[in-house]
């Protein structure tokens, strides 16, 4: 009886054992991109394939040139200077999927030495967007934040208007490039 | 060439007798400089017109004329005499007879005939309001290099030059002119890229003037910003000038934007230089020091928060934050290599102030600021024929005219103003007039391959179309009420550029009008601003001639904005040719 009962034991185990295996597995992810260039300014979005896991964690190995905003099996990649940086899929501590990301400049910017722009309320500006590659699209100037600051554009040139105080990002993209700056709007 | 003492003037100014000119030895001489009479027309800055007689009798016929050219050119031989067409008179002769008094001559000068016209000022009769045109550059600066000939205003005839599309493509022939002591370049007329060498040499100081064979060429130089305009005919050039009866400007203003916009930014700082690109000024006026190791940095004063640029380093003095936009606080002095930098992918022009310790003798020797300057400028080939310069210290003045020649000066008059006194000189000794005084003004400016430029009084404006016909366009003056915007002169320097950014700049002539529009004299046509943004504005269609459905046309609108800064001025655009639809 006891020599029935180990083997009856024996079976559930291996029974357990391969039923859990095809069940769950290694835990795995595969990427939409594996390599991937990108400019100054731009965003791509990432997505993960997963197998035998539910949740992931992304990281970039350097969140100063490429920043990186996950959602799930998705993130949203932004390149904020020129390098090269690899985004990794994690599952705890494991590695489960990589991108190689290649930041270049961009041949769009705009031409403000520092990068910033600083306005009273309800004073403007001209800004001017310079690309040093030809475009065929048009340009498409948007603000982050229009309570604080509004951007009427022709072209490659947008006039920013002060609203209130505060700061938000002023952003010009054409054909895939984008560039930006930051408004800082203070008192008076 | 002997030494005597200037006779009888007239309206002119004695050459002091101790400079270092020789002074003159002329048998005969005549010192008076010719009020040059208004065109009538609508410009704020009439065009100098020149014409080309091909007879005594039409140089009479047309003296006699209230409105009437300026200038004439004649032609002369080696043994001085004039050829007009079928006549023949002396050069004497025909000044003492034809011209004196009702047009400044503008003599054709060769290799042959450079040396003859020189002893004939220097030893037989010096005129002094008399100029000389050549396409040969060497001539002009044989002129110049003499110790008479210095006071010839010269023209240097480029009209068998194809202009680029490209405006730099020009700055070899403005800086041999510089070079030269040369401020006035004729081009043709019928250049289809006249418009790009007049922009680009008045914006760089010198005066551009235009040969024309027909009435409609002579239009279409006015409308591309000519200053001057030449023809063999009286009439051709003043119908033309008829055609610009409306009160404005044959171009946009050149509009300097006085150390950097100044109202988002630190005055003189890389963000308000470089935000003068943005708001459309065409140039960028900026004060230089020079540190103790010489280093030049961009500031008004020689001392800041009490460290004196001069004895100290450029580290010590970046150190040290600029605070008068207090909302830009921590920015620090820009660097001249910083404006190299940033400013090389513009075209806005640089008028650079020679601050430099306010001329000290430190500054001047033992920093070798002129020096530093150049090092700095020639370090960036692409920033060639961007560089104006403008001091009050004349050791500054003398050491640029040395060693960057090729860039125009002018000199402010620090000794006129005392400014100079702690220098202990005496600068040129005493010779910087005031605009009323013509002749002696122009004499200074001759002397020392000098630009104009001065503050807007009564006299800058009773007197600028005097100025202009000799070559020297009024430069700047500052500006902060933009109802100064209309005022008449070549570079506008202001304080208040970026309120100048949504202002009327041009007016393209589309390619098609409707014969209804043309019947009406108007049209709503796509212009541009001076930060470049489109608007629909209302022009008025002046029709210089037509053939067919093909006309040639002018258009003209009024800035009248009466926003923050009111403002008020008219506007034409180019000629341009449509097809009536």
């Amino acid at each position: 009886m006891k020599k029935r009962f180990s083997l009856l034991a024996l079976v559930v185990a291996l029974f357990t054992l391969v039923l859990f295996t095809a069940c769950g597995g290694t835990p795995a992810a595969t990427l939409n991109k594996t390599e991937l260039s990108m400019t100054v300014g731009t965003e791509f979005t990432l997505e993960a394939a997963l197998t035998n896991v539910q949740e992931v964690t992304w990281e970039s190995s350097d969140h100063k040139t490429v920043d990186v905003t996950a959602d799930g099996k998705t993130a949203v990649v932004k390149a904020l200077k020129a390098g090269t940086v690899t985004i990794s899929v994690m599952n705890g501590e494991d590695v489960l999927a990589t991108c190689e990301i290649t930041v270049a400049e961009s041949p769009l910017s705009v031409f403000l030495p520092d990068g910033k722009l600083v306005l009273r309320i309800n004073s403007s500006a001209t800004v001017k967007a310079v690309c040093l590659t030809e475009l065929s699209g048009e340009a498409v100037w948007s603000s982050s934040d229009e309570a604080i600051g509004t951007v009427e554009a022709q072209g490659m040139t947008a006039r920013v208007t002060a609203r209130k105080r505060g700061t938000c990002t002023i952003t010009v993209k054409a054909d895939g490039y984008a560039a930006s700056f930051t408004l800082m709007v203070g008192i008076v | 060439m002997a030494a005597a003492v200037v006779t009888c003037a007239v309206v002119g100014i004695g050459i002091d007798s101790g400079s270092e000119q020789k002074a003159v030895a002329a048998s005969k001489t005549y010192e008076s400089y010719m009020n040059v009479a208004s065109l009538g027309s609508g410009l704020k800055i009439e065009p100098t017109l020149v014409f080309e007689p091909s007879s005594l009798a039409e140089i009479s016929a047309t003296a006699s004329q209230s409105k009437r050219p300026a200038s004439a050119i004649l032609t002369v031989d080696e043994e001085m005499n004039v050829h007009i067409g079928e006549d023949t008179r002396s050069l004497e002769r025909a000044f003492d007879s034809y011209l004196k008094g009702k047009f400044i001559p503008v003599i054709r000068l060769s290799e042959t005939t450079v040396d003859p016209f020189i002893t004939f000022l220097s030893e037989k009769y010096l005129i002094k309001d008399i100029m000389a045109i050549s396409d040969d550059i060497s001539v002009i600066k044989k002129l110049n290099e003499d110790d008479t000939a210095y006071l010839v205003n010269t023209v240097y005839d480029l009209t068998d030059t194809q202009i680029a599309d490209n405006r730099y493509a020009e700055w070899d022939h403005i800086a041999e002119a510089n070079v030269a002591g040369c401020n006035i370049l004729m081009y043709d007329a019928s250049d289809a890229n006249l418009h790009v060498a007049a922009e680009y040499v008045e914006a760089m100081t010198k005066m551009c003037w235009a040969y024309a064979e027909t009435e409609t060429e002579a239009v279409s130089a006015i409308a591309a910003g000519c200053y001057g305009v030449a023809a063999k005919s009286a009439e051709t050039l003043t119908d033309a000038v008829g055609h610009f009866s409306k009160d404005g400007f044959a171009r946009a203003q050149y509009l300097a934007a006085h150390r950097g916009i100044t109202t988002y930014a630190n005055e003189q700082s890389l963000v308000g230089i470089m935000a003068s690109h943005n708001e459309g000024a065409t140039h960028v006026e900026i004060d230089i020091q020079v540190t103790a190791d010489r280093q030049i940095l961009i500031n008004h004063d020689a001392m800041h928060t009490g460290q004196r640029f001069s004895k100290a380093t450029a580290a010590q003095m970046l150190n040290i934050k600029l605070s008068n936009y207090s909302q830009r606080y921590g920015d620090s002095f820009a660097s001249l290599r910083e404006v190299c930098e940033m400013m090389r992918y513009t075209d806005v022009i640089v008028i650079v102030e020679l601050k430099l310790d306010n001329g000290s003798t430190a500054a001047v020797d033992e920093l070798k600021a002129i020096e530093t300057v150049r090092d700095v400028m020639n370090s960036y080939p692409e920033m060639k024929g961007h560089w104006i310069a403008i001091t009050f210290y004349s050791p500054f003045a003398e050491q640029m005219r040395e060693l960057l020649p090729e860039i125009p000066l002018a000199y402010l008059g620090a000794g006129a103003s005392g400014k100079e006194d702690d220098l202990k000189i005496k600068p040129w000794n005493g010779e910087h007039k005031g605009m009323s005084n013509v002749a002696g003004k122009i004499e200074f400016l001759r002397k020392r391959h000098l630009v104009l430029d001065e503050m807007m009084s009564n006299d800058t404006n009773a007197t600028a179309q005097n100025y202009l016909a000799r070559g020297y366009g009024q430069n700047t003056w500052t500006f902060k009420d933009l109802s100064h915007f209309g005022y008449k002169a070549n570079i506008a320097t202001t304080d208040k550029a970026e309120a100048c950014a949504m202002l009327l700049k041009e007016i393209p002539v589309p390619a098609t009008l409707t014969e209804a529009e043309l019947s009406a004299g108007k049209a709503t046509v796509p212009c541009r601003t001076y930060n470049g943004w489109t608007v629909d504005r209302e022009c008025e269609i002046i029709v210089v001639g037509r053939e067919g459905d093909k006309a040639d046309v002018l258009l003209y609108s009024r800035e009248e904005n009466a926003g923050t800064y009111p403002c008020e001025y008219g506007i034409y655009s180019r000629l341009g040719t449509v097809t009536v639809a």
